[in-house]
């Protein structure tokens, strides 16, 4: 007979709100034909997605068995997973990455115009031990992707805070890469998640086996748009980059309005296509109105009681936006804080709280790190209104590193980075939050 | 370490194990019928796979590395494992793969043992069809002015960027190469669709006064034979080399440094009621993908006349095919003044202006034109 151990840790492995309750055929071979307890018919590919051997035994049978010995419930349905369903996955692009509630992963897909929510089953609480630091991560997807270091693109990065797994958008074609205005999204089309765990193991998930569900984006930038000098294709920034926070997603990108800059609020779970709002911000540096340039990383946060965005953008101004406003208007004027100075690309935004106090943390493709005292960008009041030669306005205190390409919180004492270091390899490492907050 | 290579990584001519392949894919072949038997009965997993026949990019991974093996699926077929690679196996580099018998029989059937089995393998360099060719080479004709600024080459696909200068060449018939001839701008200077490249040639050598012209002299001399030479090996967007080289042989006249006097132009007036073209002759070669685009067409009442423009005569007939027959009237042609001849001359100005002491301030010339009625 199984054991109640076996039988609790199976149970444990099961993804909560799967209806056709499969389980990975290792657990299933390693713990119950040994035991001889269920005949070894094995279905093929069930929870396999592509063409991968994934046997699975289905667990009706075994249910059986299981509940005449424990009670369990197994098939608490979470509310953020009610209208998740496993059906065909037809995603173009999975060009940015975020985390929701419970482990689901958000996917912006630009070429396709819509956002995925995926229920990756990925639950077990990890606590961290020690970070760990990848000196040469294209080397190592690579090996993955069967292919040289010099043709990996990295497109996006994010860490499930629930298990602190990684995942990454991955693609071939980095040896396609003709201009330095080409972002990874520009290149090629993300086309494969892999997941990397705390202890450093590598894998490919397979989006065709998960539940999900699924958001279209109405009026995203056309296919046939031109970036006027890049010669890029804007259409890769419909998403530029998602934010959840509290039963919403804030989305960042491109539409085909007026102002093509756009700030998206949709409700999550989602429910239709939610709000979408034209912004425009007085950048500084430039002297003049911005209405086409993306929002490049931005983070929600409150103010006076009032729901806000703290924005970044190209060459870099940082602007804040009421979201009350955006919720009412099809156009708004945000309000310029800052600009941070030009020829620089900002590629991140996190959160982080030290001794009850909490940060915003901004990488730059060109600047330091910034670290901004949350009660300062919330009293600040002043607005850039005029054209300005150097940076100016809300300054963060500058922190070492520079060149970071992507960021994400993995735990409230380190947040992951991926940066090109100085040797041409791409590093993935975890910088210390108390060297952040002094 | 090469010990530990020769004791575990037995090679496949001394056993019935055979590690293969097969351009798709890689197989394992050897096991007994009544393995292979419990094998089909029970596929087992990627995750088993992955651990016993692991197929790696580069060479097999140090003992104890972490270099993780290419995703793909796993397949028992009749006789054999195959594994076939989630994305072609990579054109040009090499790959490796191991069977670890040990391993395996471990899960499968403990009396039996095995030795691990290991392959490199070389993918073949993607051979790429070469069926790009140079369309062509304006000015087209196969005289031109001692001081011709420029040449644009027009190619029938998308071509790689940054290596144009490595392959195209200028001789002249008894020196040989003309080195330095053309200007090394980085980045080329390339159309959106990478299909036309605009070479210039050094306007510092050109421009009489300028160190460069005065050191080096100018790249084109008066009354000689030059041959433009674009080498096969240039690669497209593909990265395939040209179907075959072009050659563009031409003779240089005199220096030109003359503006087009647009007054002169002779203008041929097609019938009203006709579709016959308007031609305008400018009497010199000008530069193609100016003329194409700075001559426009408007009725008295000021509105664009539309049609098909193409340039004759080695670019120095201008012919204008109007979309709907002409209707009776008075026309205008606009010229922008900023149209060139081959050396660079605009209309209102020269490229290589001869200065004696300040130039006096001359009044704005007004906006080229020329009016003509169709009757």
């Amino acid at each position: 007979m199984i054991s109640c151990k076996a039988l609790l840790f199976l149970l444990r492995h099961i993804p909560e709100n799967h209806k056709q309750l499969v389980i990975p055929c290792t657990l299933v071979l390693n713990s119950c034909l040994r035991r001889s307890i269920i005949p070894t018919k094995l279905t093929e590919g069930a929870n396999s997605g592509s063409t991968f051997y994934y046997g699975g035994v289905t667990l009706r049978k075994f249910m059986l068995l299981a509940t005449t010995l424990l009670t369990v419930q197994v098939m608490a349905t979470s509310p953020f997973l009610a209208n998740f369903e496993k059906k065909d996955v037809d995603i173009k692009s999975m060009g940015t990455l975020a985390f929701g509630p419970e482990g689901i992963l958000l996917v912006g897909d630009s070429i396709g115009a819509s956002i995925y929510a995926f229920d990756l089953g990925d639950r077990t609480p990890a606590k961290l031990e020690e970070p760990q630091r990848i000196a040469d991560l294209e080397e190592q997807l690579g090996s993955l992707l069967g292919a040289p270091a010099a043709d990996v693109l990295v497109h996006s990065m994010a860490v499930n805070p629930i298990s602190m797994n990684t995942y990454f958008s991955v693609s071939r074609g980095r040896a396609n890469w003709k201009s330095a205005w080409e972002l990874p999204n520009d290149i090629s089309n993300a086309d494969i998640l892999v997941k990397l765990t705390p202890a450093g193991v590598f894998s490919e998930v397979s989006i065709k086996a998960l539940s999900h569900s699924k958001v279209d984006l109405p009026n995203p930038i056309s296919t046939e748009a031109k970036h006027e000098w890049k010669q890029t294709s804007p259409r890769s920034d419909v998403i530029s980059d998602m934010n959840y926070q509290k039963g919403r997603l804030f989305v960042a990108g491109l539409s085909n309005e007026e102002f093509s800059s756009t700030l998206r609020i949709l409700d999550f779970p989602f429910k239709g296509s939610g709000n979408a709002t034209g912004v425009e911000i007085y950048h500084g540096a430039h002297g003049k109105y911005e209405t086409k340039s993306p929002v490049r990383a931005f983070l929600p946060y409150v103010a006076d009681g009032k729901d806000h965005i703290l924005a970044a953008y190209l060459c870099t101004p940082l602007a804040v936006f009421d979201v009350d406003e955006l919720l009412a208007g099809k156009k708004v004027r945000g309000r310029t804080v800052a600009e941070l100075g030009s020829g620089n690309f900002p590629t991140g935004m996190v959160r982080f709280s030290k001794e009850g106090k909490d940060y915003v943390l901004v990488s730059h493709s060109n600047r330091n790190l910034m670290v901004f005292d949350m009660d300062r960008v919330v009293s600040w009041k002043e607005e850039i209104t005029e054209k300005q030669t150097k940076p100016t306005g809300l300054l963060g205190t500058p922190i070492s590193g520079t060149g970071i390409r992507m960021m994400d919180s993995l735990s409230n004492d380190f947040i992951q980075m991926i940066a090109r270091s100085p040797n041409g390899k791409l590093e993935l490492f975890a910088y210390p939050t108390r060297r952040l907050a002094r | 370490m090469m010990l530990f290579a020769l004791l575990l990584f037995v090679g496949v001519q001394d056993t019935p194990y055979q590690l293969t392949y097969q351009g798709t894919e890689v197989s394992f072949r050897g096991l007994d019928p009544d393995t292979m038997a419990v094998l089909h009965r029970d596929p087992r997993n990627l995750e088993f796979w992955r651990k016993i026949f692991p197929v790696f990019f580069g060479a097999l991974p140090e003992p104890g590395g972490s270099k993780p093996s290419i995703l793909g699926s796993y397949h028992v077929e009749e006789q054999q494992i195959v594994f076939k690679p989630r994305f072609p196996f990579y054109p040009g580099q090499m790959h490796s793969a191991y069977f670890d018998l040990t391993g395996f029989y471990r899960k499968i059937d403990p009396n039996k043992t095995g030795p691990t089995v290991s392959l490199d393998f070389q993918v073949a360099e993607r051979v790429l069809e070469a069926k790009t060719l140079v369309a062509g080479v304006f000015p087209s004709s196969n005289r031109l002015p001692a001081n011709q600024l420029k040449f644009y080459i027009h190619f029938t696909q998308p071509m790689a960027r940054g290596q144009a200068y490595d392959h195209i060449r200028l001789f002249e018939e008894s020196q040989g190469v003309v080195a330095g001839a053309f200007l090394d701008v980085d980045p080329e200077l390339w159309d959106p669709e990478s299909r036309r490249l605009t070479l210039f040639f050094d306007p510092g050598r050109i421009k009489r006064g300028l160190r460069p012209h005065n050191e080096d002299g100018t790249p084109l001399q008066v009354g000689r034979r030059y041959r433009l030479v674009v080498d096969p090996k240039m690669k497209d967007a593909s990265g395939a080399p040209l179907k075959k080289a072009y050659e563009k042989v031409f003779v240089t006249g005199e220096n030109d440094r003359r503006s087009p006097n647009y007054r002169d132009w002779q203008i041929t007036v097609p019938p009203a009621g006709t579709s016959a073209p308007l031609v305008l002759n400018f009497a010199e070669p000008m530069e193609a993908a100016l003329a194409q685009r700075m001559i426009s067409l408007k009725t008295s009442q000021g509105d664009f006349v539309r049609g098909r423009i193409s340039l004759h005569e080695g670019e120095s007939i201008w012919n204008f095919r109007p979309d709907a027959p002409w209707n009776p009237g008075d026309y205008t042609l606009h010229f922008d003044a900023v149209m060139e001849d081959l050396a660079g001359n605009q209309l209102h100005r020269l490229f290589d202006e001869e200065m004696k002491g300040i130039p006096k301030a001359e009044p704005m010339p007004g906006q080229p034109k020329r009016s003509f009625s169709i009757r």
